[in-house]
């Protein structure tokens, strides 16, 4: 886990040079000398009338930027370099996103600022407005975490569609509908209590942001940023992307089970800011699901082993039945989708067998919610496909009860 | 002549029946030491299996990760495959002991020989044990990684992988054993070879066609191909 006191002493005497902040802003993606001006510009623009003469405090990635001290005005933000990750990627190997929230949360704990923001998506792609909407609920009314809210592209972002907002939503009951995303803002009080939440288990995609806010019992909003999830590359192989995703999240469920089986029903979540126009799909056209639906016949003919040490018999039938269904015709029952992550996760938990096969076991079956989720929305306008999210976080919280009972007690309960 | 028959047919039969009648407290101490043994093989087997039941030791095993060994137990409960060990442990010591009441010179050199032989015999059962949970372990992640990849022929990739290791760890067991010599040697080299070729050929000519397109991109360098619609992260 990085930590200040392990920084260069340069960063360390500038750190104290500051002498405090009332905001500081991270920006990982910063790059060059015109997009840190640019960048600056645009926070003191979103700062005007909504914190006049606040100081901020604009941390950006160190050494890629020689002349930064000469690229910002004297009234723009003071800048601070740090070594930070881009929080819109994955990570190299070794190093881990956690530790760039960590040393961002320090730095702005140390610093006395009253919020915090991470832009990790590209900061000319973000007008002054939009920043505004994210910086504002934490400034003015006491928000102690915004989400960002990116215009939905239908193929986009599927794990997140698929399972952390649904799962997120039925388990905190809070209706985020990007719980892992590249930009938030953070009051002072959920960086205080971050900081004194224990670094283990807390790796990879930051899924416990959300979680933690919500059993901690803080205000959660979220900003319409009008703009698309950061493009990510993803892993070559779709089974690395399901278990970076999963991993975190189940780990994140284990350590907050006390207080997700206390939580009823769920609430919408405040959103700050106007809907922009949705991205244009129209020329999309049809996706080929062909391909998932052979992979997941695949694995229901050679994962027996596996998934019957996870899944209980009548889950199993009912996926037998789906092997039998052409493409085309081809869907998987929300309620049915919601049990199978709820088994995983309880596999998961109980170690059933090595993490890492039983998380990438769950591929084909991922493929399978993917082809019949694509099948269903390929033609649908922007607020069908919404529609559709939602009604799989409905069941998703319908089945709660299920999770629950094979939580508390995994032995007796098997339907 | 009859009577000299008939005393050398007295003799032999004196000497067997005493040879019998001296070997009869060495049968009976067998029989007493195998029923101890087993008395006492079955109070510690109940023990052992009350005290791992106690520290839950099945699912401290899982949390190590080493869930493979149940599915090697019998049950599926490593406690059972411990205390079931100990207990025919504990019955193999008594039948020794039995064994050495017929004849101390005998048993003695049997048990001075078993007791250098142990060593043998533990490694081989550790590594044939550490081979047969790492064979299922990289099956698996075989069988999961080529179902991934959508692979038709996975099974059988994952089966001939498992073969792999279980024959390679068969092979440094009865080494180990010193059974078979250059024989086991010889035999494992086919019986691997066999293996790997006929993996080779299933996966070539299975995959003839993806490796011609794979070949074909790579010298065509088509980069219009149509982007995946999908993104998952």
């Amino acid at each position: 886990m990085a930590d200040l006191e392990a920084l260069s002493p340069n960063i360390k005497e500038r750190l104290a040079a500051l002498n405090g902040a009332e905001l500081v802003c991270a920006m990982p993606t910063v790059a060059t000398a015109s997009g840190l001006r640019d960048a600056a510009a645009r926070i003191r623009q979103a700062l005007d009338g909504l914190a006049p003469g606040a100081k901020t405090v604009l941390m950006h990635p160190d050494g890629a930027l020689p002349d930064a001290a000469s690229a910002v005005e004297p009234d723009g933000p003071a800048l601070l370099p740090f070594p930070i990750l881009p929080v819109d990627q994955r990570p190299p190997a070794g190093q881990n996103l956690a530790d760039t929230y960590r040393m961002v949360f320090d730095a702005s704990h140390r610093l006395g600022a009253r919020g915090c923001v991470v832009v990790g998506s590209d900061p000319a792609l973000l007008s002054s407005r939009v920043l505004r909407w994210l910086i504002q609920p934490v400034l003015e009314q006491d928000f102690d975490l915004v989400t960002p809210c990116y215009a939905r592209q239908r193929f986009q972002g599927l794990l997140t569609s698929a399972v952390v907002a649904p799962v997120t939503r039925a388990l905190y009951g809070k209706r985020i509908r990007f719980p892992i995303g590249a930009d938030f803002a953070f009051s002072a009080r959920l960086i205080a209590r971050e900081l004194q939440l224990p670094t283990a288990g807390r790796e990879g995609i930051p899924v416990w942001l959300a979680s933690d806010a919500a059993c901690t019992g803080l205000k959660i909003g979220q900003a319409q940023l009008g703009i698309p999830m950061p493009a990510q590359k993803d892993p070559p192989d779709v089974s690395a992307a399901v278990a970076q995703v999963l991993g975190p999240l189940f780990l994140d469920m284990e350590r907050n089970a006390p207080c997700w089986q206390k939580v009823r029903a769920s609430q919408s979540i405040p959103l700050f800011g106007t809907v922009g126009t949705p991205p244009d799909e129209a020329g999309a056209g049809a996706a080929d699901v062909s391909r998932m639906v052979e992979t997941f016949r695949l694995g229901y003919r050679n994962l027996q082993d596996v998934w019957s040490a996870v899944l209980p018999p009548a889950t199993l039938v009912e996926l037998k039945r789906l092997t039998s269904l052409a493409p085309a015709d081809f869907r998987l029952p929300d309620e049915l989708w919601a049990r199978t992550i709820y088994d995983f996760a309880l596999a998961h938990r109980q170690r059933v067998m090595n993490r890492d096969h039983l998380l990438r076991a769950m591929t084909p079956l991922y493929l399978a919610w993917v082809a019949s989720y694509a099948a269903q929305v390929e033609a649908a306008v922007p607020t069908a496909v919404e529609q559709r999210l939602d009604r799989l976080g409905t069941a998703f919280e319908a089945q709660k009860p299920y999770l629950v009972s094979r939580w508390r007690w995994p032995d007796r309960f098997n339907p | 002549m009859w009577e000299q028959v008939q005393q050398a047919l007295n003799e032999s039969t004196t000497r067997v029946i005493t040879g019998m009648a001296d070997l009869l407290p060495g049968f009976v101490a067998l029989l007493v030491a195998l029923a101890v043994s087993s008395v006492f093989a079955w109070l510690l087997a109940s023990l052992l299996r009350r005290f791992l039941r106690s520290i839950g030791f099945d699912a401290r095993l899982k949390d190590w990760g080493l869930s493979g060994l149940a599915d090697l137990s019998p049950g599926r409960s490593p406690t059972l495959l411990v205390a079931r060990t100990a207990a025919w442990l504990v019955i193999l010591v008594g039948f020794l002991i039995g064994v050495a009441a017929f004849n101390a010179a005998f048993t003695s050199e049997l048990a001075l020989r078993a007791f250098h032989y142990l060593p043998n015999v533990i490694a081989a059962v550790a590594l044939f044990l550490v081979g047969t949970v790492l064979a299922r372990f990289v099956a698996r992640g075989v069988l999961i990684s080529a179902v991934n990849h959508n692979l038709q022929y996975a099974r059988l990739l994952s089966m001939g992988v498992r073969w792999l290791v279980l024959v390679l760890a068969a092979a440094m067991a009865l080494e180990h054993l010193g059974i078979g010599g250059r024989i086991v040697e010889l035999a494992f080299g086919i019986l691997f070879g066999g293996i790997v070729l006929t993996l080779a050929l299933a996966i070539g000519l299975g995959s003839k066609d993806l490796v011609s397109r794979s070949l074909e991109r790579q010298t065509t360098k088509v980069a219009e191909e149509e982007p995946e619609p999908f993104r998952h992260l």
